[in-house]
């Protein structure tokens, strides 16, 4: 992914004819980096639509509610004309707000949750026909040291559960640093009888060196003398190809399970429909642990937004 | 067999601890330890791999540990920790991880020099691919696996001597011809032996990326300098013929610069290169990862934390490290009086935290970076010093650091750049002249 002011002049054509940006309302600053800079960099905002996503979820405790709705109110007041939608509403309403084909779409995917973001692919693929699609992500500034969330025994599932594989082969396990959403992964697993399931650890790497050391030295202890691979957190088409050489690599179906960074998500889903695409063989379905309770603020600030076209890596594909 | 629990024991402000506090210490050092002997059974850091002695840290992390600290003074053992935890180790894996990362990134610069083609194939198409001519700085064997994975031409190890393919030894010949051709023309006793080469090379890279390849750039000096050498080559064979190369529809090559890590100052220093040789041209670089400039003391990693402030209660682990540093600054004097670096660089006199004060903990599999904490990879000279044997040994193989060979380099390119009886302008005037 590329920083907002390096991206600047590819951008300005761009932004100068219009553009569709998606924002998503969450509770960490960072959901506020790219709307701040769209209104101190984009010289035509009048040209622009804006798509807000609201995203109630009862998990949340009160104060980052809080937090939350402040930030909708500041996203208005940047921008009177947004509109709110619903994730479910997502697709449909980008499809609509882009009017004119060749209008390019700004997905900003910082705050929204990961389940959505997994769902993004087959939009993203459909838009990819006629236009140009980018999806932006900012990192906090700093992190709070605190307690962790805590996992839920129930996960989210992409595709479906009813097109979930019976007997995968293997689990892409995308660890965070987090090792209670590991276990989590590893013990439904085993629950459902597919102990002989490989593992296959890949480890998001790249400019957060810290936090992929962290993650390494909190898996140590389940690592043993398991081999992991590397894939590139910031680089989402590099990070798709990775993934699906991992897919095409596995003996037959596949899960996968991104814990780590949310970002990882959006290669995720862009493997699950590039896959499917091709006319990959293999059935490949996505688990993540829903979280309990969200009542802890875990990051503060934001860095430079980044931004990366997506839409290229689903392009030219078979249907 | 040593434990963390034996290590530990030989620093004297932890046994100054309370046993809750030792615990949370012992706990702290167990785990980014583990994580290293973790990175060290992945890939082992070469410079030590064929040494017979044991133990050392590929062999025995936790013995070479103890060694290492019993060899150091009890009062400066906990700076010496300090910094062994800190250390960021990279392995083979991470290093060519980074590496791709700064190529997905030329990747995409690329794709949008060349108008987003429509039918583009990651990383590079075809035709791009062929355009795209690889220069190691350094003849490192990442720089191999980086090509292969590329699919590009151009390899270290291929070549019949292992510098050959370097940028720097490929420049060598360029400029050689260059600065006989300027000064001697067609008299020269072997123009056509001298004629040839440079006739391909500015034919060859029209429309060419040329990509400078590097693992790892901590100050930007052995960069900036070929970096300086390659864009006066370019000067030489293009600045003077842009018109007729633009009413050809030709262009001249591009220059990118990719390194797997880089610290900021390497990337400003290159920056500023390109800005004081020619502020319209444009460098960019591409970097894995690009860290923050502080030396160690001012940037403590996270993962220390708890470690910190159990040991803040007996001795600040901050100042154990300055203290510790301090005390090596003699060996790593007469390191650099050794390599001339203090004859080069008089301010070189006060640096203590390694080359230009660089005070990093960052060790690659391949080696230990001169800008690293020298209590990491400086030995002590012998006879005269401790029997004391660093962790991760440095390997001095750079070929930046043979001044003589680049200020002759340097000197034939200043001929070359002054052509002042214009042979080249003709040569060259002939060579795009026969261009279709």
């Amino acid at each position: 992914m590329m920083r907002l002011s390096l991206a600047l002049p590819l951008l300005r054509p761009l932004l100068s004819k219009g553009a569709v940006h998606v924002f998503s309302v969450g509770f960490e600053d960072r959901c506020l980096a790219y709307p701040q800079w769209l209104r101190d960099n984009c010289a035509t905002l009048e040209r622009q639509r804006f798509v807000c996503v609201n995203v109630e979820d009862r998990a949340v405790s009160s104060y980052l509610r809080g937090r939350q709705s402040a930030h909708r109110q500041v996203l208005q007041h940047y921008f009177p004309s947004i509109q709110a939608i619903t994730p479910e509403d997502l697709v449909r309403r980008v499809e609509q707000y882009a009017g004119l084909p060749g209008r390019p779409v700004f997905i900003d995917i910082s705050s929204l949750p990961r389940r959505y973001i997994l769902r993004l692919g087959n939009p993203i693929a459909e838009m990819a026909g006629t236009r140009r699609v980018f999806l932006v992500y900012t990192y906090p500034a700093k992190y709070y040291p605190g307690p962790l969330q805590v996992p839920l025994p129930e996960f989210d599932v992409v595709p479906t559960d009813l097109e979930l594989p019976s007997n995968p082969s293997r689990l892409l396990l995308i660890p965070g640093f987090d090792t209670e959403y590991t276990n989590l992964v590893l013990s439904a697993i085993r629950s459902r009888g597919l102990g002989e399931l490989s593992v296959r650890w890949l480890f998001p790497f790249a400019n957060r060196y810290e936090f992929y050391e962290r993650a390494v030295e909190a898996h140590l202890h389940l690592l043993g003398e398991q081999s992991v691979a590397l894939i590139a957190q910031d680089q989402l088409g590099l990070c798709l190809r990775q993934l699906l050489n991992h897919i095409e690599e596995a003996p037959g179906d596949v899960f996968i399970s991104p814990l780590g960074p949310r970002v990882v998500c959006a290669a995720v889903a862009l493997a699950l429909t590039r896959s499917r695409l091709i006319g990959n063989s293999r059935r490949v379905a996505v688990l993540v642990p829903r979280t309990s309770q969200y009542n802890s603020l875990r990051s503060g600030g934001a860095a430079e937004p980044l931004l990366e076209e997506v839409g290229v890596h689903l392009r030219g594909a078979p249907e | 067999m040593a434990s963390v629990a034996d290590i530990l024991g030989i620093v004297p402000e932890f046994n100054r601890l309370d046993p809750f506090s030792q615990n949370e210490v012992c706990r702290a050092t167990e785990s980014r330890l583990s994580l290293l002997a973790w990175k060290l059974r992945a890939s082992p850091y070469q410079p030590v791999q064929d040494q017979a002695h044991s133990p050392n840290v590929n062999t025995d992390l936790l013995q070479a540990t103890l060694r290492w600290l019993q060899s150091i003074p009890q009062q400066h053992r906990l700076g010496a920790l300090v910094a062994l935890l800190s250390t960021i180790y990279i392995t083979r894996a991470e290093l060519d991880a980074l590496m791709d990362d700064a190529a997905e990134q030329f990747a995409e610069y690329v794709f949008h020099l060349e108008k987003e083609p429509i039918n583009w194939s990651w990383p590079l198409s075809t035709d791009a691919r062929a355009r795209v001519k690889p220069f190691a700085v350094s003849g490192h064997d990442a720089y191999d696996r980086l090509v292969h994975r590329l699919q590009l031409t151009g390899s270290v190890s291929s070549s019949p001597t292992h510098d050959r393919a370097t940028l720097s030894a490929s420049l060598y010949p360029i400029i050689t011809s260059l600065a006989h051709l300027a000064e001697f023309g067609s008299a020269y006793i072997y123009f056509e032996a001298a004629r040839k080469p440079i006739k391909d090379v500015a034919e060859g890279w029209l429309g060419n990326y040329l990509l400078l390849v590097e693992d790892c750039s901590f100050s930007g000096t052995t960069i900036s300098s070929d970096l300086t050498r390659l864009i006066g080559v370019l000067r030489a064979l293009y600045s003077n013929h842009v018109k007729v190369l633009t009413r050809k529809r030709k262009s001249p090559p591009r220059v990118a610069v990719l390194i797997g890590f880089a610290t900021k100052q390497a990337v400003d220093r290159i920056l500023k290169t390109v800005w004081d040789i020619d502020k319209q041209l444009s460098v960019p670089v591409f970097c894995g990862i690009v860290e923050r400039d502080a030396r160690l003391d001012q940037r403590l990693p996270a993962a220390l934390d708890t470690l910190c402030r159990h040991l803040s209660t007996v001795r600040d682990p901050h100042v154990a490290l300055r203290e510790a540093v301090d005390d090596y600054a003699s060996y790593f004097r007469v390191y650099l009086e050794q390599t001339g670096m203090l004859a080069r660089h008089p301010q070189a006199a006060s640096w203590r935290w390694g080359f230009k004060d660089g005070g990093f903990a960052v060790v690659t599999y391949l080696n230990a970076p001169n800008n690293d904490l020298p209590l990491l990879w400086c030995p002590p000279p012998r006879p005269g010093g401790p029997n004391l044997r660093p962790l991760f040994p440095r390997v001095e193989s750079r070929v930046d650091h043979d001044r003589s060979a680049a200020d002759n380099m340097d000197t034939l390119l200043q001929a070359a750049l002054s052509d002042k009886n214009g042979h080249i302008q003709r040569l060259l005037d002939e060579v795009y002249g026969g261009l279709s």
